[in-house]
């Protein structure tokens, strides 16, 4: 597609002035932008001037530029359907290993008209005369071309299983009949309202292409016209040629192509005889009032007769290019032609008709024909790089391409050429499931270029507390979906692990920890816990209760994946237990929030950390009146748990006991919490004086 | 090729760096007027300002997102030797809150880039006192505590050299630093850095400082001081002013672009040395290589000659280089498909110029809008 250029508006300074911005200081720079292939650019100081502010106050502006065309119009639906027979193509391929190797001749073929189908569709649309909200991105016309191109690539390179050695001359020229029509209908319904239609000049350029495009019928009529013709010599000679005409020797006539052979040879003597009766016929007779029409005719004759140099003559007389001396010679002079043999043909034509360097449609089918498959992939990536992606992905299973990837880019042909397509789909940033559909056909490579794409998709993870976060984002959702199909397992962790972050930042502890867990993301798992129980210390007990019953159902999620670190399990169990302690006693159920609150200090589920917190919450229960919660040995647990505590802080480890109170005290140190403590201490005495006195009964 | 939009008023001053986040949705700029602005794209209504704050007490050199796991956190540098983590809050309707201060260059800090995840939240800087600092945060809840984990002196030879230069003038430092090595005058060098954004070949980056038309690649490691284990170009051309480590996307060698003064876009390939059991350290770093891919002048000629590079950047699959220059034009370059990765050509150019209609004609072809 060339290089492009653009100038951004509003423009800074006049064209070819940009100097003087720079003898001011300033620059141009500019960033890529990950989300689609555009970037932002600015004015920036030049390095090296003065990186003070500016002498004066300026407004500065920042540009956005795309450096692809955006598809629009009616380009997305075209990516997107097509996109499906890619998939069904990629699907078909992987499939074909079990499969005998016809077919996957036959699913090329199938497949490929399935393009062609898709094409044409697209080109019929794009004709439509209808009033469109935006115009159409790509003309009809450039549809056309696709239309063309791929139907040629289809007829050269996909035919049907079992016709690959079949000659080709007839196909050829269908496909010229259907997307080079000549000679036009208005032509023929002019000529045919006339009584002597030979007396117009475009009558024997009619017939001569009639003939040459094997339009029989009507050359038959105009042949038939020439019977009412003066000369007598014309008419014995054209009563001759119609029942030529008629019985010219077609393949799809035949079943065996031997009796086509034979019927070709047959018939081709009968024209020679034909040619020796013209030559008989006297010079001076050879003209009518108008023209030569023994030149004429005897060019008609030379074509039938297959001489190759009477078909390029006539083919440049009527304006007719490469095309169309290769598909008559395909009918007239070599009836036999092999696919394998067009090469040499058209290296021949091209001598003297080359084609057109400037018409890109018009190089990429002579390198079609030239079966120079690099060749058509490098003009068709400038016609359209949507044509040389899927071109390329149908010609490496043919064996046009070579396989093998590139020493240096690591890359095959047909990569390269889907990659790029991959790249240009990014400047519309929801085709990502398109474009990462077409990066994972790309080996290592596309896998890792892939990858950054879908880490890329923006989440958009609605993080409002007013709302409750859905189980799993949709966004998340299609991510996994697409990773489960292209095995991308350390995508779908990390865009997990992102999620998680982003929902513990706001503080959905319960979604955040099912997606760290979803990751495997061990130590964010800890981080949240921590988070979680952080809210006991920052907020209180009644907050932390009701984010910690948000977490509690992960607990079966963790027990239900083996995998999950012990170490993380065991913190999680405790910051949901810790939690249900508190609700328990919010709820006024002293007696089991006591009893799971002896369990966690006994089993040490609960950190050393928050010990000293577990038993400041325990002097609650030691002086609840109506009843005795703990048994003794309980309230030994306490004790002893009482005496590490204060024992490992007077040998220096009260970072790793009461850091924790310490934080929930507020402004105070470990000599306050060791204070707040003693009140423990002595809560437990009273407690076992209680106990010893026997006056009431321990509830349990 | 397509203009998508346009931001008026984005600033009271030039804009000093843009810096899209993880996910190109944000965009956050620095200022010559000391501020930070941080936007957001609404596919339907296009970008608008979510933030703005006076986040230096002199200009802000540069601005770069931490990854999306550690939150939305961002670095912004300041002329004036600082280095500020912010982090979004999320409490109270968002605005930006400064987590920590990072004081130790001696002069301005002219570039920052965070690390590549696998290595947790860690910030590399380059300043205008010719030293590279990587720092590592301890805490990831919390972002205030930050441990400086390496120093180093990018080029520490040049101390001596050009005395005749005088004093250091570093024009932006509001009180320049009496220990400010000599030789390095902000006018003449080039600080920048780059980290090589994948993990399997350890923590390596790519810095240049000071007039030094060297870029430097050192290999970071927590059980040594770090290792040089490659200089990019010749030492007598001049400084360069931009470095970029492209992404690796899953090719076999690593592709790094340097800009520089001289005008030259220059693309390396750079081949890590094989594993081999054997060997170990220092033997291993010897064979890191690299080729000169690609040398393109366009900045410079286009110029008159006198072209500088501004900035070089890499696409997020390391397929295009962007390059800004004093010619006044963005110019984007593509390998070229039929060349197997060899061949890098110009793939567009973006100017701000008034357009003509000469200039019309002669891309007329090219232009899609």
């Amino acid at each position: 597609m060339g290089v492009q250029h653009i100038d951004l508006v509003p423009p800074l300074v006049e064209a070819g002035n940009f100097n003087v911005l720079v003898q001011s200081g300033h620059t141009v720079s500019a960033s890529l932008s990950p989300y689609n292939n555009s970037l932002a650019v600015h004015i920036a100081p030049l390095e090296g001037s003065s990186s003070g502010p500016s002498d004066f106050e300026q407004e500065e502006a920042i540009y956005f530029a795309s450096h692809d065309a955006i598809p629009s119009s009616e380009r997305p639906l075209f990516i997107a359907d097509t996109n499906l027979i890619f998939g069904t193509f990629q699907k078909m391929l992987k499939d074909s290993k079990k499969e005998p190797p016809s077919w996957l001749a036959e699913t090329i073929r199938k497949l490929s008209i399935d393009y062609v189908n898709f094409v044409k569709e697209i080109w019929i649309h794009a004709s439509q005369p209808l009033s469109r909200p935006e115009p159409l991105q790509f003309s009809a016309e450039h549809y056309r071309s696709l239309y063309s191109t791929f139907s040629l690539f289809v007829v050269l390179f996909a035919p049907e299983p079992g016709y690959e050695d079949a000659p080709v001359g007839e196909e050829l020229m269908e496909w010229l009949n259907i997307h080079f029509i000549e000679p036009s209908t208005e032509e023929g319904d002019q000529l045919s309202s006339l009584d002597s239609p030979w007396e117009d000049g475009n009558f024997w350029p009619y017939l001569t292409r009639s003939i040459l495009r094997g339009f029989s019928k009507a050359s038959l009529f105009f042949l038939n016209t020439l019977l009412q013709h003066p000369s007598e010599d014309l008419q014995d000679l054209v009563k001759m040629l119609i029942p030529l005409v008629e019985t010219h020797p077609r393949l799809r006539e035949f079943t065996a192509e031997r009796d086509f052979a034979y019927a070709s040879r047959k018939w081709k003597d009968k024209v020679k005889a034909l040619r020796v009766e013209m030559d008989r016929v006297p010079e001076e007779s050879r003209f009518d009032d108008f023209y030569n029409w023994w030149d004429s005719l005897s060019d008609l004759v030379g074509i039938l007769e297959g001489r190759g140099e009477v078909i390029q003559r006539v083919c440049e007389e009527l304006g007719a290019d490469w095309k169309e001396v290769c598909a008559a010679w395909g009918i007239f002079v070599d009836a036999r032609l092999r696919r394998q043999d067009l090469p040499d043909v058209v290296a021949d034509v091209f001598e003297t008709m080359p084609p057109d360097p400037t018409n890109l449609e018009d190089m990429i089918q002579s390198s079609l024909f030239s079966g120079n498959a690099d060749q058509v992939l490098k003009h068709a990536s400038e016609f359209d790089i949507w044509l040389s992606a899927h071109l390329a992905d149908i010609m490496e299973p043919l064996g046009l391409l070579d396989a093998e990837a590139d020493p240096e880019s690591g890359l095959s042909k047909r990569n390269e050429y889907v990659l790029s397509y991959a790249d240009h789909l990014r400047s519309e940033p929801s085709f990502w499931p398109v474009a990462v559909a077409y990066y994972y056909t790309c080996g290592k490579i596309g896998e890792a270029q892939g990858d950054e794409v879908l880490l890329r998709t923006p989440l958009q993870l609605d993080t409002s507390n007013s709302i409750e976060a859905p189980a799993v984002a949709e966004i998340i959702k299609q991510i996994s979906e697409v990773c489960l199909v292209y095995g991308r397992e350390s995508v779908r962790r990390a865009v997990c692990k992102i999620a998680s972050v982003t929902y513990a930042r706001s503080r959905n502890y319960g979604i955040a920890i099912s997606y760290s867990i979803s990751a495997e993301d061990w130590p964010g798992l800890g981080r949240i816990i921590d988070a979680v129980l952080q809210e006991y210390v920052h907020h209180g007990p009644v907050v932390f209760a009701s984010h910690a019953s948000k977490i509690a159902p992960s607990l079966d999620q963790i027990h239900s994946n083996t995998r999950t670190e012990t170490i993380f399990a065991h913190r999680l169990v405790f910051a949901v237990r810790y939690s249900q302690i508190h609700k328990m006693r919010l709820e006024q159920d002293y007696s089991t929030a006591a009893s799971d609150l002896i369990t966690l200090l006994r089993d040490e589920i609960a950190p050393r950390s928050w010990w000293p917190v577990l038993l400041c919450d325990s002097l609650e229960f030691l002086q609840y009146g109506p009843k005795l919660l703990f048994s003794s040995t309980d309230v030994v647990q306490l004790l002893q748990k009482l005496e590490e505590i204060v024992m490992r802080s007077s040998q220096g480890a009260g970072e790793d006991y009461l850091s924790i109170l310490v934080q929930a005290g507020k402004g105070g140190g470990e000599k306050e919490a060791l204070e707040k403590l003693k009140t423990v201490r002595l809560a437990i005495a009273r407690y076992l004086a209680r106990c010893t006195v026997g006056a009431e009964r321990h509830f349990v | 090729m397509i203009q998508t939009g346009l931001l008026n008023n984005a600033h009271r001053d030039l804009v000093t760096c843009a810096a899209y986040d993880y996910y190109g949705q944000r965009l956050a700029t620095c200022s010559l007027d000391q501020r930070v602005c941080v936007w957001a794209l609404d596919d339907a209504q296009g970008w608008s300002l979510k933030d703005e704050w006076k986040a230096h007490d002199a200009p802000v050199a540069c601005v770069a997102w931490a990854h999306p796991e550690f939150g939305d956190v961002i670095a912004s540098a300041g002329f004036e030797g600082t280095v500020k983590i912010w982090e979004r809050s999320v409490q109270g309707g968002g605005g930006w809150e400064e987590k920590a201060a990072l004081v130790d260059a001696r002069a301005s800090v002219r570039q920052l880039e965070f690390a590549p995840n696998p290595f947790g939240l860690r910030l590399a800087c380059v300043s205008a006192d010719g030293w590279l600092r990587v720092y590592d945060c301890l805490e990831q809840n919390k972002l205030d505590a930050w441990l400086l984990a390496e120093r180093l002196e990018v080029n520490p030879l040049q101390q001596t050299a050009n005395n005749e230069e005088g004093a250091a003038v570093a024009i932006a430092s509001p009180a320049p630093k009496q220990n400010q090595p000599a030789g390095t005058r902000e006018a003449d060098g080039g600080w920048c850095i780059s980290w090589c954004k994948e993990r399997w070949w350890g923590a390596l980056l790519a810095c240049t400082s000071g007039p030094s038309g060297v870029a430097k690649i050192f290999r970071l490691s927590p059980s040594q001081s770090p290792q040089m284990v490659l200089q990019l170009g010749p030492s007598n051309s001049s400084a360069i002013s931009s470095v970029s480590w492209a992404p690796g996307c899953g090719r076999s060698y690593h592709l790094v672009a340097t800009g520089g003064r001289d005008g030259h876009v220059r693309i390396w390939k750079v081949t890590a040395p094989i594993p081999d059991e054997d060997d170990e350290g220092d033997e291993a770093d010897a064979k890191w290589e690299s080729t000169l891919v690609a040398d393109f002048d366009d900045h410079k000629t286009a110029a008159g000659g006198a072209g500088q590079v501004g900035k070089v950047e890499w696409n997020v699959t390391g397929t295009i280089l962007s390059s800004t220059g004093s010619d006044g034009f963005v110019r984007l370059w593509k390998a070229t498909t039929t060349s197997g990765g060899r061949i890098w050509r110009a793939k567009g150019s973006i100017g701000l110029e008034q357009r003509t209609s000469e200039k019309d004609k002669g891309n007329g072809n090219a232009m899609e809008e």
